[in-house]
């Protein structure tokens, strides 16, 4: 797969420009590329009521991993200042640990390697 | 928002009820071809329609007759279904994009001869780069929107018939090699706002393909073949297919159409795919109001149901998968009709017809701005359609997408710039 580092890179642009749709002031990222899987983690803050808004997250986040969509898509994520791209994200990750805590958010998206 | 932690496992897309559904269309199209005609003429209007040059605007009803025109359409949606099956493609937004584009515009430019190059580009691309062909297969066949370039070489041009040959299949596989890098790149100048992608990009390589035909002496022709006074029968067959998809759609839906109105909190941007986001059910649902709202504007505009148009029809009840919904839809087509008011041309001028159908490529502009700015985005597409063409010489069945992918890239930049913006973006 070509672009696989960029791709990575247009994840986080996508999932730091949600967060800051959601009011985020605080937010951190860590990137983990094991042996077969690239594992992102972001942690962040939100203010006021994000239910809607972690709904629709969650709806992406279930779209199953398309590859072929990807391939033609995953230019797209990060881009636009105005909408956000979160299916395209979901459609380039494997598995997706969420965690909410008062207001914060924890992701840990999987991203496996291509056999 | 309530405490807790949640881990999202994916599991692939149950595929077999959807491939049975698209496979059911198309063998809808290949019996009414039979009910129409007798075998002997749609065998010999299918040789006419392979045969004989197809750069837009060809009616095969007019080339073929309509049994051979529906064959045709139906045959290709077919073996392009049993392709990604084969392949083990799953049935997304995208996937009923591609087949049913393939069902439409194989009623005005594609056939089950002319698209094959195209595709074997495509599959070379992918071997070059070590990527599963299956990852493309769906940018390939909307790529077959530069069909058109292999026949006119083939067919229509003065050299031997080996020379012939051999120039249309070379300019159909390089057209299908460059295509997957050149589709993905050119997505970020409109970012995702016109619909047809393919079309933008087919537009481009067309564009730099004819200048290079045009320095060795060749002309492209302009041509309308155009079919009329089939409305009848016509209407009655989309009538009953669109009936068909409300009320599958209706019954996978737990027999009713609860939730539907979800679809329309959507922009359509891409990527909407309303199969992956709110199921096949409703998908069905949207393709079928998309259906009848498409069949409502031809009536309207007294316009004609003929190969072209019921393409443009596919085409909007398609990306009714991936995108469109009547909310996003209506404001275009109002530009549309509002420029045919106002301008030098009529609402049912062939070409502004189709304007109407395909410039709803731009419903993603309506449904991200308001209804305002997507009747000014039909109202700009309606005219940008009439003059790029040339550009390309109808070589890209797509040309709507190749007009709608420039005036998005005018128009967004500049509503970002001074326009309304969504409260979350601070």
């Amino acid at each position: 797969m070509i672009h696989e580092k960029q791709r990575i890179v247009k994840i986080i642009d996508e999932m730091t420009l949600f967060f800051f749709s959601m009011g985020a002031r605080d937010i951190s990222t860590n990137i983990s590329i094991q042996d077969r899987e690239t594992v992102i983690t972001l942690d962040s803050d939100f203010t006021g009521e994000q239910k809607k808004n972690i709904e629709k997250l969650i709806k992406c986040m279930k779209i199953p991993k398309q590859e072929g969509m990807e391939e033609y898509y995953w230019s797209l994520s990060g881009e636009c200042n105005i909408d956000t791209e979160l299916s395209v994200v979901g459609m380039m990750t494997d598995k997706i640990e969420m965690e909410i805590k008062d207001n914060r958010i924890r992701l840990v998206l999987h991203r496996e390697k291509q056999r | 928002m309530d405490n807790g932690k949640i881990v999202i496992e994916k599991h692939g897309i149950s595929n077999k009820s959807k491939y049975k559904i698209l496979s059911g269309y198309a063998l809808y199209m290949v019996f009414f071809g039979f009910l129409i005609d007798k075998p002997w003429q749609i065998l010999k209007g299918i040789l006419d329609i392979t045969m004989k040059p197809d750069l837009l605007i060809t009616d095969y009803i007019s080339v073929g007759g309509m049994g051979a025109a529906f064959v045709n359409a139906g045959l290709l949606a077919l073996i392009f279904t049993f392709m990604i099956y084969m392949l083990g493609v799953d049935v997304n937004g995208l996937a009923v994009v591609a087949i049913s584009l393939a069902g439409g515009f194989a009623l005005f430019g594609k056939n089950i001869f002319n698209v094959w190059f195209i595709l074997l580009g495509v599959l070379l691309y992918c071997k070059i780069n070590k990527e599963p062909f299956r990852n493309h297969v769906l940018i390939g066949i909307l790529g077959t929107a530069m069909a058109p370039m292999v026949t006119q070489l083939m067919f229509a041009t003065g050299h031997n018939i080996l020379q012939r040959f051999v120039l249309g299949a070379a300019a159909g596989i390089l057209s299908g090699f460059i295509l997957p890098p050149l589709s993905s790149y050119l997505l970020r100048v409109h970012q995702g706002y016109n619909l047809y992608n393919v079309g933008f990009a087919a537009g481009v390589i067309g564009t730099v393909m004819v200048s290079i035909f045009k320095s060795y002496g060749f002309m492209p022709e302009n041509r309308v073949i155009w079919s009329t006074g089939n409305n009848l029968i016509l209407g009655i067959w989309l009538g009953i297919m669109f009936f068909s998809m409300l009320a599958l759609g209706w019954w996978l839906n737990g027999r009713s159409f609860k939730g539907y109105a979800e679809i329309f909190q959507y922009s359509g941007r891409a990527v909407t795919d309303f199969v992956a986001l709110e199921g096949f059910a409703k998908t069905l649902i949207n393709m079928g109001i998309l259906g009848y709202m498409s069949m409502a504007y031809i009536l309207f505009i007294k316009g004609d149901f003929n190969g072209p148009t019921i393409g443009g029809i596919f085409t909007v009840v398609g990306f009714g998968a991936f995108g469109k919904h009547p909310k996003n839809v209506w404001p275009i087509l109002a530009g549309v009709w509002l420029g045919s008011v106002t301008k030098v041309w009529s609402a049912n001028d062939p070409a502004i017809q189709l304007a109407a159908l395909f410039g709803t490529t731009l419903a993603p502009v309506a449904g991200e701005f308001g209804p305002f700015i997507g009747i000014i985005a039909g109202f700009i597409h309606s005219s940008v359609v009439l003059n790029v063409g040339v550009l390309h010489g109808g070589m890209n069945l797509y040309n709507n997408g190749f007009a709608g992918g420039i005036v998005a890239a005018v128009m967004i930049p500049l509503i970002e710039a001074f326009g309304r913006r969504k409260e979350n973006d601070s």
